[in-house]
Formats: C-alpha cells, sequence, structure tokens
C-alpha cells in the first residue's frame, strides 16, 4: 500500500462519474457530446489488445489465473477483495469494466419482469414499463453492434439488428434437433459481437475465448467501442483513480470524489457540480456505504436503508451433455448459440414465481474441458485419460440456466470488517442465499435441461447446481443487481426512475445496482439502455439539476 | 513423514513430479505421458505460483506419506494406489495439482498436434487464426426454427397470478 499524500485539486468538472464499465462510458458519452466538462475516474487501467492471452499458448492458464473473471482469484492491484463465503463474485476492474471479459449475451427483458409487483408482489413494479425502455435498448444497440435475427415470437417486435447472427456450428445444428424434438421455443442468440462489418471494426473470427476479452473489438468491450468516442467528445478518463469516499457540503448535494492516484499514492478531491456512481452493483453500495458522515450515517443515500440490500445475481445452473455427433465447442463464441424462452414466464403450476432461460453455450479448450468445462465433469487420470478425451473432447456442449431471483433484503453487500483493498479501503462484504422459491425453480430448469440432453442423445450428462459441500449453493456471480434499487417511493428505494438519489438530488447511479428486478438473461443490454435513458434526461434537464 | 526423514533432495523433487505426472497422464498409442512434453516442469512453476513457494515440497510429502517411500521408486501398479492415496488424503491439494497438469498437458505442441491428428481442427491458441465456420443461414430449418414458437406476455396482460407457491423467504423486502 501507497501512503497518500496531502490533498491536491484539479480543475472542477460539471460532472464527475466513478468507473469506466458500461454506465460509466455511456453516461460519459452522452454528457461529453453535449459539451460539458465530464471526468470518469476508475481504479485500474486501459487493456491494450496485446494483453489478453488469446495468443498465447498458456492461454487456458491465464485464463484461470491472472485473466480470471474473479478478483479474489486475480488479486491485482486494481481489484479489490471480496469477502464472501457465499458465492464466488466476479467482475473486471479497469477501463472498460466488465465488459472486458464477458461474453456479451445481449437478450432484452421481458415485458412481464417490469411488472412482477402486479404479476405476484414477490417482486417489485418497475416505475415504468417496458415500452419506455424499449427505444433505449435500440440506441444501445447501435452504439454496441448487436448480432441476431428478427421474428422472435417469444419478444415484442424490436429495430433491426447491425449484423446477422454469428455462426451457430454442429454445435447449433445438433442442439436445434432436441428442441425440434421437445417443441420448445428456441432462437438465434442476440450478443453484441459482430458478425459483419459494423462501425469500423473486425468482424469476429470465432476464436472461441470470449471470457478472455475480444483483442480484435469484434465483442462490445466499451473500452475498444465507446470509450474513444467519448473521449474525441472531449470527456476525461482518468485511470488508476480509486475513489475512497463521494463529498457533500453543507446543503447536503454532492461536492466530488475523493480519489486516490494508485500509482502515485496522491489523494485528491475532484469536485464537481454532478456525481454520477457507475461502479457495478457491489462497488457502488461500497462506495455509498464508505461516504457516511454525521449527516448520512447509514451512508450517502441511504435514508431508506436499501443501500447495499436486494442483492440478485439470478439463479445459476449449469448442465453439460455430451452426444455421438459432433459439435466442436472450442469453436465460435462461447454463448452464441441460442437461447429458450419456453419456461421465461411464470407458470404456479409448476411451484414457483418467475422464470428462467436456457442457453446454448460451448466449453473453450482442451485443458479447460479435461478440467471439467464449467460442469465438472473433469477427465479421469490415469490410463483411462485418453479415452475420455476422445470420446468427449469435440462432442459436448453446455446448457446455461439463468433463473429471475427475487430480491431479498438480506441478500446485500456490507462493509467487511477484516478485508480492505491495495490502498486499504474497506472491502465489500456479500451474503447471498438462494430462495426457496428460487431453488425450485433452478432444480426444476435441471430437469429441463436433462430433457434436452436425452433428446439429443446424449451418452454423457453432469450437472453443476452450484451446491458445495458445508457451503451450500454457492455460485459464482457475474451479474452484480439491485443493490441501490429505483423505484417510486423514497422509502422503498435508493434512486427514483431517472437513476437521481432520492436523498441527494445532484447524485446519481448509472449501473445494475439500480434494477430492482433481474429477469432471467444477461443484464449489459438493459442496464446500457437505462444509461443511456437517465444520462440523456440529465443532459436535457442539467441546469435544473445544477442549480438544484 | 517423520521429523527425521531425510529431506528430499531437489533432484528428488524433480523425479516425483516427474513420476507424478506419469502416473496422471501416462500417455497412449497416440498422445504422449506428460513429461516426454515437459508438463511437469510447467507443474512444478505454476504450483509455485498458485499456492505459493513451498507447493512443490507440500505436494512430494504428500506423496511420500501415501507411497510410504519416494513415488519414483513404486513399480507402476504400486504408483497409481499411492496417487489414488494421495487423493484421498489431501484432495484439495490433489485437485489443484491434477488441474494444474491437465492446463500445462494440453498447451504442450505435442499435445495439440496430437489433438489435430483426431481430425479436430484445433489451434496452438484462439488467435489470430480463429476458427472459419459456415455464416448463419436463416433459411428455416437450418440455422433458425422451421416453425417459430414462443410467446410472451404485453405490458398491459400482465394481471395477479390465480395461485402463488409455498411461501418464500421470510426476509424478503416487502412490495
Amino acid at each position: 500500500m501507497i501512503a497518500a499524500s496531502a490533498g491536491t485539486k484539479p480543475d472542477r468538472a460539471d460532472v464527475v462519474i466513478v468507473g469506466a464499465g458500461v454506465g460509466g462510458a455511456l453516461a460519459s458519452l452522452v454528457l461529453a457530446r453535449a459539451g460539458l466538462r465530464v471526468v470518469c475516474l476508475e481504479q485500474g487501467g486501459w487493456t491494450r489488445p496485446e494483453d489478453h492471452p488469446h495468443a498465447s499458448p498458456d492461454w487456458e492458464w491465464q485464463r484461470a489465473t491472472r485473466w480470471s473473471t474473479a478478483p479474489n482469484v486475480r488479486r491485482l492491484p486494481q481489484d479489490y477483495p471480496v469477502d464472501s463465503s457465499d458465492e464466488l463474485t466476479l467482475m473486471w476492474n479497469g477501463v472498460g469494466g466488465s465488459t472486458t471479459v464477458y461474453t456479451a449475451t445481449w437478450p432484452r427483458f421481458r415485458p412481464s419482469d417490469f411488472r412482477k409487483g402486479t404479476e405476484h408482489g414477490l417482486q417489485p413494479d418497475w416505475p415504468f414499463a417496458y415500452e419506455d425502455l424499449a427505444p433505449w435498448y435500440e440506441r444501445h444497440d447501435q452504439l454496441a453492434g448487436v448480432s441476431g435475427l428478427l421474428g422472435d415470437r417469444a419478444m415484442p417486435e424490436r429495430g433491426p439488428f447491425q449484423t446477422r447472427p454469428l455462426p451457430p456450428g454442429s454445435l447449433g445444428r445438433v442442439v436445434s434437433r432436441g428442441f425440434e424434438r421437445l417443441g420448445w421455443h428456441w432462437w438465434p442468440m442476440p450478443c453484441a459481437i459482430i458478425a459483419e462489418e459494423y462501425d469500423g471494426r473486425l468482424v469476429c473470427n470465432n476464436c472461441g475465448a470470449c471470457q478472455s476479452g475480444c483483442p480484435r473489438g469484434s465483442l462490445n468491450d466499451v473500452s475498444l467501442t465507446i470509450w474513444p468516442k467519448a473521449i474525441a467528445a472531449g470527456a476525461e478518463l482518468r485511470p488508476y483513480s480509486r475513489v475512497e469516499r463521494i463529498e457533500t457540503d453543507e446543503r447536503d448535494r454532492a461536492s466530488g470524489a475523493v480519489y486516490v492516484d494508485r500509482l502515485t499514492g496522491i489523494r485528491s478531491m475532484q469536485e464537481a457540480d454532478i456525481v454520477i456512481v457507475a461502479a457495478n452493483g457491489v462497488g457502488t453500495p461500497r462506495l455509498l456505504l464508505l461516504s457516511e458522515s454525521n449527516r448520512f450515517p447509514r451512508g450517502l443515500a441511504n435514508s431508506s436503508d436499501q443501500v447495499g440490500r436486494n442483492l440478485m445475481h439470478h439463479g445459476l445452473a449449469i448442465v453439460e451433455a455430451w452426444t455421438q455427433e459432433r459439435t466442436d465447442p472450442h469453436q465460435g463464441v462461447i454463448s452464441a448459440t441460442f437461447i429458450s424462452e419456453e419456461f421465461a414466464e411464470s407458470d404456479p403450476a409448476r411451484g414457483f414465481v418467475n422464470g428462467f432461460t436456457m442457453h446454448i453455450v460451448r466449453l473453450n479448450g482442451a485443458g479447460f474441458q479435461a478440467n471439467g468445462s464449467h460442469s465438472g465433469n473433469v477427465a479421469p487420470w490415469g490410463a483411462a485419460h485418453h479415452a475420455w478425451f476422445r470420446e468427449h473432447f469435440g462432442y459436448g456442449f453446455g446448457m446455461l440456466l439463468v433463473g429471475d431471483d427475487l430480491p431479498i433484503a438480506e441478500n446485500r453487500v456490507t462493509l467487511s470488517e477484516t478485508a480492505t483493498d491495495s490502498n486499504g479501503i474497506r472491502a465489500p462484504k456479500i451474503s447471498y442465499k438462494l430462495d426457496p422459491n428460487d431453488r425450485r425453480m433452478m432444480d426444476f430448469a435441471i430437469d429441463r435441461a436433462k430433457d434436452l440432453a436425452a433428446a439429443v442423445d446424449a451418452f454423457d450428462v453432469k450437472v453443476n447446481d452450484f451446491t458445495q459441500p458445508g457451503l451450500g449453493y454457492a455460485p459464482p456471480a457475474w451479474h452484480l443487481l439491485g443493490t441501490c434499487r429505483m423505484g417510486s417511493d423514497p422509502a422503498q428505494s435508493v434512486v427514483n426512475p431517472w437513476g437521481q438519489s432520492w436523498d441527494v438530488s445532484n447524485l446519481f447511479i448509472m449501473d445494475g445496482s439500480v434494477l430492482p428486478t433481474g429477469s432471467a438473461v444477461n443484464p449489459t443490454s438493459t442496464i446500457g439502455a437505462l444509461t443511456l435513458r437517465a444520462a440523456t434526461h440529465l443532459r436535457d434537464r442539467f441546469g435544473d439539476v445544477r442549480g438544484g | 513423514m517423520s521429523n527425521d526423514a531425510i529431506e528430499p533432495t531437489f533432484a528428488d523433487r524433480a523425479r516425483e513430479l516427474q513420476a507424478l505426472a506419469d502416473v496422471l497422464l501416462p500417455g497412449d498409442g497416440h498422445f504422449p505421458p506428460a513429461s516426454a512434453v515437459g508438463a511437469h516442469g510447467l507443474l512444478s512453476e505454476r504450483l509455485r505460483e498458485r499456492l505459493g513457494g513451498d507447493a512443490v515440497n507440500s505436494v512430494v510429502v504428500a506423496l511420500e506419506t501415501a507411497a510410504g517411500t519416494s513415488l519414483a521408486a513404486l513399480d507402476g501398479e504400486g504408483r497409481i494406489a499411492a496417487v489414488r492415496r494421495f487423493a484421498e488424503n489431501q484432495p484439495e491439494l490433489f485437485a489443484a495439482v491434477r488441474s494444474t497438469l491437465y492446463f500445462s498437458y494440453y498447451q504442450a505442441p505435442l499435445v495439440v498436434d496430437a489433438v489435430r491428428a483426431l481430425g479436430i481442427a484445433y489451434n496452438d491458441a484462439p488467435q489470430p487464426h480463429g476458427y472459419l465456420m459456415d455464416p448463419f443461414d436463416p433459411t428455416p430449418g437450418k440455422d433458425a426454427p422451421s416453425l417459430p414458437r414462443g410467446s410472451y406476455i404485453p405490458t398491459a396482460a400482465v394481471t395477479r397470478l390465480p395461485t402463488l407457491p409455498p411461501a418464500t423467504h421470510p426476509t424478503r423486502s416487502e412490495q
């Protein structure tokens, strides 16, 4: 740890943004294009294309270690530890945020996801409807570049995709026959990865290593797709800048962000008229809780006591199957085959509310597959190893089961009593248990995945329900949602429908923490759409918000 | 091992790791054994990276405890039995060794060649070449469903479910 020096005071900004992931990038783009002075503080640095492990023979080892998606595995200086035995929290800390290493899976939420309070009351209604967000989905897609196919009857009509779908390959043809045999919905998975030229970016060449990012820029890593545009518009991105608290003034308005330059140890106060926190569903509540003061003893923007609560990740299980037909699951975008939304809507006859989606996914390379891929089907050691490898390598596929988990008040982010980051700032502590409703849902989902495995005549099936001896359900937690949720009632939510704090009128949140519900699909498409909507609203009313 | 046991030399440790690697991945008529492609060398380096500077010694001690002697001194069946005991006695350490060895083995150029020789297009690394795949074919029944299925509930049609499932978590936020 570098000791922080005496403070400095950079020039005042119109807007300071904490976090350079999808929320910070899109907010910077919108506000900088309006001519505002935008400064974005990011605790990590840039990732150059050549930094990725894709061209190195040890790419799988790197993926398991320094390119792990889990900060508690990587333990890099820009990371902060996550104090939890309930899950393995996943994120990337650096310019681009977690879009640096995600799968860019790009489905949209469903209309009923915005009306769960009406539907069953175990989740809140959103303060607006799907139709209000739909135009912002379109704008986000135009920036991200999305591959897909129109005509999906499981979703509302939508605007055009930017490119055709990515190749489903032999895997797709094998699995589609199983779906057809069962009579279930299936459709090409929308992905923010381009299958045709778009926006000057290279077309995906199906290398299959998306989970270590994309050095080609085919995948919507916002450090490559959005940040260059935001910087060209005048936004200032300040990497290696770790924010330790948001300050407030005598009017209970945010006055700026105190941060430590991780390279020099110099502590500075970036003053601004507007503060936007976009540090993800763990980092944002952590920062608000760290910003407690005499005036805000429970943490900033937390009069509702909802900051950090209602953490959602999605219920998760993975079932893998191996067939007699070649699937070559090391080739092609890992998540770009199909999605089935056959079970996405609630049906109480199943014994649970909400629904799940099934994603057909690939399995990475030979080392990863020998080590059990996503399901833990580890190749035996000894004389049987090579026969197992011949039977399995090139013949498998995965069924990723993603369930809409309920927001539980005690599933939450607090501050750790013991762990700190490399600057001595308290780490987040996470408590997360799967609700019995969601356990029933995931068990049902696993049975349906077994149905699909049987429908393709699989000779081997492995289930990973992420239950561990002594720990219970302890999943990898990729989607960090709900911990500063938006709503219409200041007593039950942290921000209003525009991402604006109920308590601190010039403080905004633009990341996954504002989602009232998580749907049963990957959230980045929705987080970006929400950010564009909120940032544009802020832009159009900037004078009023600045004036308080 | 007892306190008065003779500390294994560095050469001993190398031989033990080599023997362990070849018990885990012995090779067959097509695939080479692990040590023949140098995977045991990467194993030692990566065990240190993963588990700390004393990791190799910990593995050697665990092996010799399971074997009752040096693993390398045993015959083939004896080595297999000893490694099985190692896996039972220290499952977490064994799992770390096995996964590290598998990653190390499958990156070896000769092993990559052996995978390719199975008739599978498999690159040394994902980039720069990637994989050539047929582009998406939208013809119904090809890469798209022959009969589109699926439905959703429009916003205005979302109503209260007629029944709810059994009670859920008691600390759920009230909404």
